[in-house]
């Protein structure tokens, strides 16, 4: 229980790291914020990992957090999907085979699922809470 | 790294006087490792966010070979934590 309590502390420096380097205000446009949506999702995957390998810390709290990053996956991967749909639609907007109206939607499906990835990583902080 | 403690110790103020009230050494000494070792995990957190920012301010749209090379990595990390708990 210690040990729990003392690693709910790092959500608040990932908090704090998030505010000095906030990659989703950096990047330009729907597809560069989806991209750094899955970038954000991979660093706090990387500090998920560091947490299951260190032995010190209690297995049920373990388990949870790699729960949290596997149920997070699936969304990860939708927004993967649409963002895959959307370059598609904009080449093919460059090759004049499609309309802007279909970009138009692509980048608001895009813009969507972006939103539901923030939400996932932050689903993520709280089962590093271990709320 | 003393800068990173100072700046996690600063962070914590609220925090961690929870943890050393009592005002025993072992227990300081504790606090003092997990202020170390959560200081240099934020800070690979941090220098991972300051490398995606540059990254993203140096991209003009998202290519095929970029998107690929960062799923290759998620579904290692993705594979490696999931194997770390298995047997847990």
């Amino acid at each position: 229980m210690k040990a729990l309590r003392q690693y709910s502390l790092i959500p608040l420096l990932l908090l704090l790291a998030a505010c000095v380097n906030n990659p989703l205000k950096v990047a330009e446009g729907d597809e560069e914020k989806a991209y750094a949506a899955l970038g954000i999702y991979h660093i706090v995957q990387l500090q998920v990992l560091n947490l299951v390998q260190d032995q010190t810390i209690p297995a049920d709290y373990r388990k949870r957090i790699a729960a949290a990053e596997n149920a997070a996956l699936p969304v990860i991967k939708a927004l993967d999907d649409a963002l895959l749909s959307y370059l598609e639609v904009k080449d093919a907007l460059a090759a004049g085979t499609t309309t802007d109206e279909k970009v138009r939607i692509a980048a608001a499906n895009l813009a969507s699922w972006t939103l539901k990835a923030q939400t996932s990583v932050r689903e993520i902080s709280l089962a590093l809470k271990g709320a | 790294m003393i800068t990173t403690i100072i700046i996690a110790l600063r962070s914590l103020a609220g925090v961690a006087p929870l943890f050393i009230k009592d005002g025993k050494a072992d227990q300081i000494t504790t606090v003092l490792n997990l202020i170390a070792t959560l200081g240099e995990r934020q800070q690979a957190g941090e220098a991972d966010l300051k490398a995606l920012c540059n990254q993203l301010k140096e991209m003009n749209g998202v290519t095929p070979e970029v998107r690929a090379a960062l799923w290759a990595e998620i579904d290692a990390t993705h594979a490696a934590i999931q194997d770390a708990v298995k047997d847990l």
